[in-house]
């Protein structure tokens, strides 16, 4: 027996109640149903990929079409001879509720329903997305929704008339890990993160969708995709660091401490291991001292550092994020990188526990358009149209409650959904969902639950169907009567 | 439903009435257990019959306090049993990420005076459980002892599924530091 075996078996005899109390939701019966919740997923092996464009936070007043929208460009400096990194300055966030004022109703959305599918110039695209993010449905928690804002390019820019979809059929059914990108080019891709990041790799191992296990024999598979079918090589670099690359060419490398004994690199000099008490600015300052320390890796030509603490968990606790972005381009393309091509530091935050040293403990640098086609660039709908659509109940969501109310609606943002094999632009509007069901941990604090309600965000005339609502019901997805 | 002392209490009268019930309420939590260990049906659903025989064979003369926690360590067992007599033939599943994960965690032995069975470990764990808070011990049992997989772990606690792998990484690294300085050894 080995000794993780071991220590396995013995986690068997500790304390019932101890166990009892982690146990799942829904498995247990005097515990009922507790509330599921899935983050936004930017990155995914598997599964839906949400990346979320800020729109509204900051440019309310542009759904209501009332008072122009304060200027919050979040677009960097014009490009200098440094590429040394930018960071996104925090804008102020709207106070007042989204307005109802000027959304199309009764005559203009019978139009934009009338001018469903009708098309001829480009491909049509699905009407849904796939639901949620793995268990439960996809809500956030928080106080007010401005908590919910991450530093999107797009915030306060109502001017985004067109953006792109994409053909991606590297995501899988059955929560199987993506396979989009060929052996050789994964293998390729670590040398080349290898070569920038000045390490010698060792031989590298590509993973087969059989290693898996799932019983792959039953399942209805795309064609050309079996249990031979790579879905990730690793090497290990002799330094000790790992690396690893998935089918959906997101890139993940884990460092130890030149020492061998420690398992984060130390922080950039003059800067201090961070914590429960660490600001937005100096998580974004982090943030860019790590981007222009890897900016081999990256690959930026205008790097932007985010850093957000955003949402709560159960437990009223925040995990902060730390980002870059490529800055270049427009504001259309800064959406695309945002949403698709980000790299995510993350570091060992300082916990009490014993051995943490609050160092960089992984880099993640997800390129979903590495496995991805162009299908072309879509005209989209207004903000406002959106809305309207979502009001008469156009929409997807996989949040088990009825329809809030339109007073509930609190903020909207742009962002990409995979649906059909495709990575299209919705508008994901969060709805606060007083009705939800919630913890009593989570009543004791207050929070809120701002659910996730889709709308497609290219113009009703390119879409093939409306969207059906895919509610969660224990578990299983049923479709919801519109 | 009827409570555990009332269900253990069948068991003792030799009541195949204790089997329907402990069906009733724990079915639906050691089947989630099997599974999520050997991720097949029908393993799973024979471990959960095992569980029934082992547990009318056990009691009396056991009376467990905590009747589903007593069932689901019997589930854990045997399906951890089965995960190794098939482990050499296939790899793959959570339990063997899993176990890939913690096999860094225990110091190797060097000397004999510091070896320790299995039921000092277990002890020894839960002196390090306990000096946690509820979120890192939750995370920490439904990856390890559940065998979730990260992701699910993540969405159980409401986490963003980066910070629930950044949280187990602390969480084993500290394991081991304890463990070294508890001079467990295996």
């Amino acid at each position: 027996m080995t000794r993780a075996e071991k220590l396995l078996l013995a986690l068997s005899d500790i304390r019932p109640d101890w166990v009892l109390d982690a146990a799942p939701k829904n498995t247990l019966p005097e515990t009922g149903p507790r509330p599921r919740r899935s983050k936004v997923k930017y990155w995914g092996a598997a599964g839906a990929l949400a990346a979320c464009l800020l729109l509204a936070f900051w440019g309310r007043e542009a759904l209501g079409g009332g008072t122009p929208p304060a200027a919050a460009p979040q677009t960097p400096p014009a490009a200098a001879a440094s590429p040394a990194p930018t960071t996104a300055p925090t804008p102020a966030p709207e106070n007042d509720a989204l307005s109802n004022a000027q959304r199309p109703s009764g005559a203009a959305l019978d139009e934009l329903l009338g001018e469903l599918g009708t098309a001829q110039d480009k491909q049509l695209l699905p009407g849904g997305g796939t639901a949620g993010a793995g268990m439960g449905y996809e809500a956030r928690l928080a106080y007010t929704v401005d908590e919910l804002a991450d530093g999107n390019p797009g915030a306060g820019a109502p001017g985004v008339e067109t953006l792109p979809v994409w053909r991606d059929a590297s995501a899988l059914p059955y929560g199987l890990p993506a396979v989009g990108l060929s052996e050789q080019a994964m293998t390729e891709a670590l040398q080349a993160a290898a070569a920038a990041l000045g390490v010698e790799l060792t031989e590298a191992t590509p993973h087969t969708l059989g290693e898996t296990g799932s019983g792959l024999e039953h399942l209805d598979l795309p064609e050309g995709v079996g249990p031979d079918s790579v879905y990730s090589v690793e090497a290990a670099a002799k330094n000790g660091w790992h690396l690893s690359i998935s089918g959906d060419g997101t890139l993940t490398v884990s460092f130890k401490g030149e020492a061998g004994s420690e398992d984060s690199l130390p922080l950039p000099e003059g800067f201090a291991a961070p914590g429960p008490d660490t600001t937005d600015a100096e998580g974004r300052a982090l943030t860019a001292a790590l981007a222009e320390q890897y900016a081999g890796l990256l690959g930026m030509e205008q790097p932007v550092a985010v850093s957000y603490a955003g949402d709560y968990d159960i437990y009223g606790e925040r995990d902060r994020t730390y980002l870059a972005y490529e800055g270049s381009g427009d504001l259309g393309e800064q959406i695309v990188q945002y949403a698709l091509c980000r790299t995510e530091f993350i570091l060992d935050e300082e916990q009490a526990l014993p051995g943490s040293t609050g160092g960089l403990w992984m880099l993640r640098r997800y390129d979903r358009l590495a496995a991805a086609e162009l299908v072309s660039e879509y005209p989209l709908l207004l903000p406002e149209e959106a809305r309207a659509l979502l009001a008469a109940g156009y929409y997807t969501t996989d949040v088990p409650v009825d329809w809030p109310g339109e007073d509930c609606i609190e903020a909207v943002e742009l962002t990409y959904r995979e649906s059909g094999g495709l990575l299209m632009p919705f508008y994901r509007f969060w709805v606060r969902c007083d009705e939800a069901p919630r913890s009593e941990a989570e009543q004791a604090l207050g929070l809120n639950t701002y659910g996730a309600f889709y709308v497609p965000a290219v113009r009703t005339e390119y879409w093939s169907a409306l969207p059906e609502q895919e509610i969660a019901d224990g578990g299983a997805l049923r479709k919801g009567a519109q | 439903m009827m409570d555990d002392a009332s269900i253990v209490a069948l068991y003792w009268q030799r009541s195949e009435a204790a089997l329907q019930h402990t069906a009733d309420k724990y079915g639906r939590y050691c089947h989630a257990i099997a599974l999520g260990i050997l991720d097949s049906q029908p393993d799973a659903e024979e471990c959960v019959n095992d569980t029934w025989l082992r547990a009318w064979h056990s009691m009396p003369p056991k009376r467990p306090e905590f009747l589903g926690g007593f069932l689901g360590r019997i589930t854990r067992n045997l399906s951890l049993d089965r995960l190794r007599r098939r482990r050499a033939a296939r790899r793959g599943g959570e339990a063997v990420l899993a176990l890939e994960e913690l096999s860094d965690c225990l110091p190797a032995r060097e000397t004999a005076e510091s070896e320790f069975d299995r039921r000092e470990l277990a002890r020894a764990l839960e002196r390090f459980l306990g000096g946690l808070n509820e979120r890192q011990r939750r995370l920490f049992l439904l990856r390890y002892w559940y065998l979730r997989p990260v992701k699910e772990a993540a969405a159980e606690l409401g986490m963003r599924e980066n910070a629930a792998s950044a949280a187990l990484f602390r969480l084993r690294r500290a394991l081991r530091t304890f463990l070294e300085q508890e001079g467990v050894a295996i």
